[in-house]
């Protein structure tokens, strides 16, 4: 198993993301953390042999790895 | 806000053309009229024949060569009939009898506090041709675009540069009712520079609150909403009377996951944030525009919010995500002669890769946790960004329609235009609305050669003296 930290985004013009949906997101194989469900946006974790199997789901548009944003180093321009 | 009058025109005031004429409080208003319809001007309107509402008062105007101010015991006689007689001389031994006082030419009034020296200057400059052309017309001129000017700005002991070159400083709009949210490192809670105003503060940050331990984030805020008159320092925020939404989605040792980013950025739209800024970024990946990102950007310019985020420090490399995003303003920076900054990210990606506006980012003065010196200067296009999300917060102010896309809109509309390519500086620099004076077309001759318009435009618009070009 090699988890790792995704974002999953669906097409908004479906409407907020309902229960169902994100009950197909976890029979392909997401551990659902957060649900942003008025924007699209969900959260989890997910192995990635199960990426393809979870871009199929109805409505999914985006699969992103959730990466980490920092602010640069004092001195530098920020 | 106190008001200067001044008796003469060596003392530098400019008269309107009219004339003031003061009668006793004992007068009988009706003889003081009838005495100034009787020194053959017509007939004299009185400020009760106002009451029916502002659009009577125009149409009074026009046809009353005078009119008297009851409560002031003050008659205002037009600039024609001024000219026309000496009106005390055309009343004579009358004027006494009815109680009339003296009178004296009406001179422009300009307030005395707050104001700077320049746009003093300026404001003088405009009265001037009103008063050679007569009649006021005021209205927003919101696209007084110009182009080659090279402006320098400097910190002055009352605004920073970048107040000044958004000229938010000579806004009448404060962004009164807008709320602001930003996005970043929290905010000090503590910072005296905010007492009152901060509505909501939530933290996404596992563990963190929401105080600011790191001091980006009070920068970037400051900026954006700080106030007008911090004390003992210069003004360096842009909507002073916004209402601030503090978001915590970086750590105090200034980093975070984008899932922190996505749900503080959902929570602000909640809130009702009508503009959101985001001084924060990661370098573009192939996969980009984000569709996390563009997501957000569609449900922030659906529920009349608009998204502006920092473009990136990356010099010669492309837009930062997630200001990538096509439903998302990219901000880059400029310095105080308005050019680009060295290290601002570059546009020119499709599909939301592009600059949109500039804000000033170089050398930028602003509020930092009073732990940590409560006051610091930064560059970068985290500085710019908050600049722009103040001139939204005023542009919004003025109009309940002006959200989300209008706001957007607007605020590239009436961008400075700025010698330098878009993929630099996109439409230019973002400003602040502005009220000036528009004199209509007249036939009457003045000094030079130059389009009235132009002249008053390219004087708002300038600052330093040198007249920019209306571009058509």
């Amino acid at each position: 198993m090699a988890e790792e930290r995704v974002t999953v985004s669906f097409d908004l013009s479906r409407g907020p993301i309902s229960d169902e949906d994100v009950a197909r997101l976890k029979q392909a194989g997401l551990t659902v953390d957060v649900v942003m469900a008025p924007m699209g946006v969900v959260n989890g974790w997910l192995d990635r042999a199960a990426q393809e199997t979870l871009r199929r789901v109805p409505g999914v548009v985006g699969l992103e790895r959730e990466r980490q944003i920092r602010l640069p180093d004092e001195g530098e321009p920020q | 806000m106190a008001l200067n009058g001044h008796r003469g025109e060596d003392s530098g005031l400019i008269p309107t053309g009219n004339t003031l004429i003061t009668y006793s409080k004992d007068a009988d208003t009706g003889a003081v009229k009838r005495s100034l319809e009787n020194s053959g001007m017509g007939k004299v309107a009185l400020s009760s024949d106002f009451e029916t509402g502002p659009e009577s008062i125009d149409s009074v105007l026009d046809d009353a060569p005078a009119y008297l101010i009851e409560g002031f015991n003050v008659a205002i006689v037009r600039r024609a009939e001024s000219e026309a007689t000496d009106i005390m001389r055309s009343l004579g031994e009358g004027s006494r009898t009815a109680g009339i006082l003296e009178q004296r030419p009406e001179y422009f009034m300009f307030t005395q506090q707050h104001v700077e020296e320049r746009y003093l200057a300026w404001l003088k400059e405009g009265a001037a041709m009103l008063a050679r052309g007569g009649d006021i017309a005021a209205r927003y001129q919101p696209d007084d675009d110009e182009e080659g000017a090279l402006a320098l700005f400097n910190d002055t002991a009352t605004h920073t540069w970048g107040v000044q070159a958004v000229r938010a400083h000579v806004s009448f709009a404060t962004g009164l009712g807008i709320k602001v949210a930003v996005l970043d490192t929290g905010v000090d809670l503590g910072h005296p520079d905010f007492a009152g105003r901060i509505v909501h503060a939530q933290s996404f940050v596992p563990g963190e609150s929401v105080q600011d331990g790191h001091g980006h984030g009070t920068h970037c805020i400051g900026t954006a909403c700080g106030p007008f008159h911090p004390a003992g320092v210069r003004r360096y925020g842009v909507a002073h009377k916004s209402s601030i939404i503090a978001i915590k989605v970086l750590s105090n040792a200034g980093s975070g996951q984008e899932g922190w980013i996505l749900q503080g950025m959902q929570r602000a739209v909640q809130l009702g944030a009508q503009v959101i800024s985001m001084s924060l970024g990661r370098p573009r990946i192939p996969t980009d525009p984000s569709a996390a990102y563009t997501n957000a950007g569609t449900f922030a310019l659906a529920n009349k919010c608009i998204i502006v985020a920092a473009a990136g420090n990356q010099a010669g490399l492309p837009v930062n995500a997630p200001a990538n995003s096509p439903t998302i303003m990219a901000i880059a920076a400029v310095d105080s002669n308005l050019q680009p900054a060295a290290f601002s990210s570059v546009g020119g990606m499709p599909n939301g890769g592009e600059i949109n506006v500039s804000g000033p980012g170089v050398n930028v003065f602003s509020s930092f946790p009073v732990a940590k010196g409560k006051y610091a200067t930064l560059s970068g296009t985290s500085m710019a960004t908050p600049h722009v999300a103040g001139c939204a917060a005023l542009w919004a102010q003025l109009n309940p329609q002006t959200r989300g896309q209008a706001l957007w809109s607007r605020l590239e509309q009436t961008a400075r235009p700025l010698a330098h390519p878009a993929t630099r500086v996109g439409r230019g620099l973002a400003r602040s609305p502005v009220r000036i004076f528009m004199p209509p077309k007249l036939p009457i001759p003045h000094d030079g050669e130059e389009d009235v318009e132009d002249e008053v435009a390219a004087a708002d618009t300038n600052g330093h003296g040198k007249a920019g070009r209306r571009k058509s």
